[in-house]
Parts: C-alpha cells; structure tokens; sequence
C-alpha cells in the first residue's frame, strides 16, 4: 500500500491537460461551418445546385424582367420621385426571393423533396448554399440599382446603396428564420405578403414620413443596422442550414 | 441492425402509430398492412422525414436522430411517389443524386452504369424520362435507391407499375441484396414478399400485430382455413356466416376457401394456410368497413 503513495498523482490541470490532448487527438477534426459550405459546394458542383432545367429558365427571366423595368425607368427621368427610396427598400429582396423560393415551389411541383431530404446533404442545405449564391447575385443588381438612382436623384449612392442592403437582409433574415421551423410553405406566403402589404400601406399613407426617414437616416445608423443584419442573417443562415428536416411541408 | 424503441406518432389529435418495438437486422423485411394502417408514417420516420412524438429509433445503438447525416448516407429509400425532373436523363439524374449522397466522384460513373444495368435501363441510360413509362420510372427509382450501395433499402411499394417480369427479376435482385442489408419493403401486395421476406412485419390498429417469419404467422390460422365445393345459390348465403378468403367457379360449382374456429363439418377440406389468408383474416373488419 505504501509503495503506491509514491507515486506522483497529476494535478488538476496536468488531467485536464491530458484530457484536452486525449479528445483531441481522438476526435476527428470539426469542421467550421464555412469550411462545410465550401465542401458541399465542391462535392455538388455548380450545375448540381440548379439542378433543373426550369430553374435556370426562371432565373433568365426574373433577371431579364429586372433588367427591363430597370432600363424602361431609366428613359423616363420625370418619372424618378423620392418615392423610389422606398419602392427601393421594399423591391431589393424581390430577386433574391424570386429565385429562392422558386427552388422551393419546383422540388414540391416535380415531388423530388421527399427523395432529396434523404440524401446525405439535404434539400435545405443545398437551397441555402443557392441563397448565398442569390444574395450575392441580389447584392451585385442593387449596387448597379443604387449606382442609376444616385445619379438621377443626385443622392449620394453610399447612403442609397445602403438603404437596398437593408431591405435585402432584413428581408433574407425574416426568410431564413421562418424557414428554421416546421409549416415552411404556409408562413413564407405569409411573410412574402405581409412585406409587400406593410411596406405598400407606409408608402401609400404615409409617404412623406416613411421617405423622410429613409432619407434622412444617418448613415451612421445604417452601417450599424447593416452589421447588425448581415450577423442575423448568417445566424439564421446557419440554423437553417443545420436544422432538422421533419415537417418542412406540414402546411 | 436498425431498432425502433416505443415508437408513436401523432399528428395534432390523430394517432398514426403508437407503441411499436421493431428490430431489423441484416435481411429482407416485408411491411404488410393495408392502406391507412401507419405504414408510411413508419418509413418516414425511419427514412427521417418525420420525427416520432413518442420513443427513438437507433441504428447501430446509436439514435437517428444524432447521427443525422451519417445515418443518411447509410440509407437507399424508394418513396411511394419517387419525383424525378422529367428533361433529365437517368444518368442525369442518378449523377445528381450520387451528389447529394455526397459519393465519391472517381466511382460515381461505373456506379450509376452498374445500378441502371441491374434494373434493365442501361440501354436508355441517356434518354430523356420524359417519356419513361410508370414501369420504368419507378425501376428508375429502384436505382437510385441503391446507388450509394446502402446498408439500409428501405422501399416503399416499389413494384408499383412493374410488370410480372420485372416484378419476377426484382425479387430476384433483392434476395441477392438482402444477404448484406437490411432491406425494408412495405407493400400491400402479399405475393411481392411471401417468397422473399425473412420476416414479415403487420401492422394494425396503429400498432404492431406480427414480426415473425412468413411460416410461424401462417401457423397461427393452422386447423381454421378451409375449401369447399356449394352451388351458386348457396355460395350467397353461406358468405354471410363465414369469412371468404378466395371463390373461383368450377364445373358449375363454387369452390371456396374459407376461415372459420368452428369444428369442421364433413364437406369441409382443412388446407395449409397461406400468407395471403392471415392478410385477409387480419384485416377482415377493415375490408368490411
């Protein structure tokens, strides 16, 4: 009994040290969470996330519609108000959500879901990585949006470009948390039409108010707001992402 | 080895399933259960798309649930309305799926080759589905669910739409399959699984009624099925005391097989139940209603 005093018990920190190294050395690596992204994107391969035909057909002509509206506001010079601040913040999700929830309506339409939430990476998480794909699409279309409308407002772009990046991520953020619970189908109609109805009453009824606080927001706040949003946006991103997929169709 | 522990689910006040204990091993299942009787609840919580209110279902100990994508990648799953994009080619489509299998790219090829070979497609590989048949979008489906070589098949009625040859050829492939795997094959057709299945699974009421190989459930109707010879006029009447499994007419007669526990009478002839019999015994009530 004696023989075994001597030998040296470690201390509460060489254990846990020990443990740490043990745990370590014995799991495998946890991958951070854009370095899984990166790894889906890489085993799907472009194409794969535009799996169907009609997809990239939708996208052709959302694009070309927005383009078209764009280029038809353009000839028309007396027709830019003030009013298109607001029409600005209230339109900017419109790509990113036309081509994301399209996705949506074709997997339900051509009942591939049922098969694709079985598979090892599932419908969620390849739609998300073609949100990322949209938004940064939705970005670039309202910079060149931003870039137009401050030359003929005369309004500088920064505070204009960062006025569309609101409305985009307060948009994506609403989206994406919708879609971390189940009856997905039923509240993003909801969602999609509350945006419009609310942003249309303040632009209806309270015009001059609504503008002004656009307007005269500092850009100060919108920095802030926008750094705020893009955090949101990526914490539901990622809860998305890795959510359970039971009951996304439960409507 | 997949084990279902006190499953039940429950959607809002309806009880879809409850109280079912299962095991599966390596082998051929059948889940045998007339329409409405929880079947597809119970392969969509083992394929994860439903999650059950009560119990856990673990694979290799460990609960789906945890295992998340690891579970999934074990899987191959046929479901009752298998989707497909209808410009997409087989090939096409079973390249994309090997994707979201996440399989290695150097084998994804010679795979979908062997897969569309072994469902006899392999000669309209690059076609496009758009003007399949029923038939073969579904051996489409058979396909896809066994690209990633899966542990678990899980198959829900896949010869739907399958002629006797490629019913007959299907059978064939899924007795070589189930050496390895745990093949899970729901159905309400009895002769897909009567001579294939180790073990048939019957459901009823929301709740398991049997899991026992297709011989030890026949012998629970030993001494009670029975053939009979009556004229037609007496075939009426007698259908409305006895259980009538099968009638066919003969020289002017019915020949009936029947059930009943009562003694037998001296026209009667005791037959060896057959698993089509316990079906139709089992859900008797049902039928009527």
């Amino acid at each position: 009994m004696t023989k075994y005093n001597h030998i040296p018990y470690p201390t509460d920190e060489e254990i846990e040290s020990q443990i740490d190294f043990i745990v370590k050395r014995g799991l495998p690596e946890q991958k951070s969470f854009f370095s899984q992204l990166q790894t889906l994107q890489s085993q799907l391969g472009w194409f794969n996330l535009l799996p169907n035909r009609n997809e990239w057909i939708f996208t052709f002509i959302a694009v070309s519609i927005i383009l078209l509206f764009v280029w038809l506001t353009l000839s028309n010079e007396a027709a830019v108000t003030p009013t298109y601040f607001a029409l600005l913040f209230m339109l900017s999700p419109f790509i990113f959500a036309s081509l994301s929830l399209y996705s949506f309506y074709d997997k339900k339409e051509n009942h591939t879901y049922e098969l694709e939430m079985t598979t090892k990476y599932t419908m969620f998480q390849v739609i998300g990585i073609r949100m990322l794909l949209f938004s940064s699409f939705a970005i670039l279309c309202n910079t060149s949006f931003s870039v137009w409308l401050s030359f003929m407002l005369e309004i500088e772009f920064f505070r204009l470009w960062l006025l569309s990046l609101t409305g985009l991520f307060v948009f994506a953020t609403g989206l994406l948390t919708i879609m971390k619970s189940g009856q997905v189908a039923r509240k993003i109609i909801a969602y999609v039409m509350g945006w419009i109805f609310t942003n249309s009453l303040l632009i209806i009824f309270a015009n001059t108010y609504y503008i002004q606080l656009l307007i005269q927001l500092p850009i100060v706040v919108y920095t802030i707001l926008i750094i705020l949003l893009i955090g949101l946006f990526f914490s539901a991103f990622k809860q998305m992402y890795l959510r359970k997929q039971e009951g996304i169709w439960l409507c | 080895m997949l084990k279902l522990e006190n499953i039940g689910k429950n959607y809002g006040d309806f009880t879809a399933l409850t109280n079912i204990h299962l095991q599966f091993d390596n082998g051929i299942y059948g889940l045998l259960a007339p329409n409405g009787a929880g079947k597809t609840t119970l392969i969509k919580m083992l394929v994860t798309l439903a999650a059950p209110t009560t119990g856990t279902i673990f694979y290799n100990d460990q609960p789906i649930a945890t295992l998340g994508e690891k579970y999934r990648e074990q899987i191959g799953y046929l479901p009752q309305h298998f989707g497909y994009y209808k410009h997409h080619s087989p090939k096409q489509y079973l390249r994309y799926l090997a994707a979201l299998k996440g399989m290695d790219k150097r084998v994804v090829e010679e795979r979908i080759d062997e897969v569309l070979e072994c469902v006899a497609l392999a000669d309209v590989k690059n076609k496009k589905m758009r003007k399949f048949s029923g038939g073969m979008i579904q051996r489409v489906g058979i396909a896809q669910a066994l690209l990633s070589d899966p542990k678990v098949l899980i198959l829900d009625e896949p010869t739907a739409g399958l002629d006797p040859k490629e019913r007959a050829r299907f059978r064939h492939l899924l007795t070589e399959l189930g050496r390895d795997k745990t093949i899970l094959l729901s159905t309400h057709v009895v002769s897909d699984i009567e001579s294939i299945a180790n073990e048939i699974v019957m459901l009823k009421n929301k709740e398991l009624l049997y899991k026992a190989n297709p011989a030890t459930i026949c012998h629970t109707l030993d001494g009670k099925i029975f053939e009979t010879a009556m004229s037609f006029h007496a075939f009426n009447d007698f259908r409305k005391d006895y259980l009538t499994l099968a009638e066919k007419q003969e020289t002017g007669q019915m020949l009936v097989r029947f059930f009943t526990e009562q003694t037998p009478k001296s026209d009667w002839k005791q037959v060896s139940p057959q698993l089509e019999d316990v079906f139709l015994v089992a859900y008797a009530d049902e039928q009527k209603g």
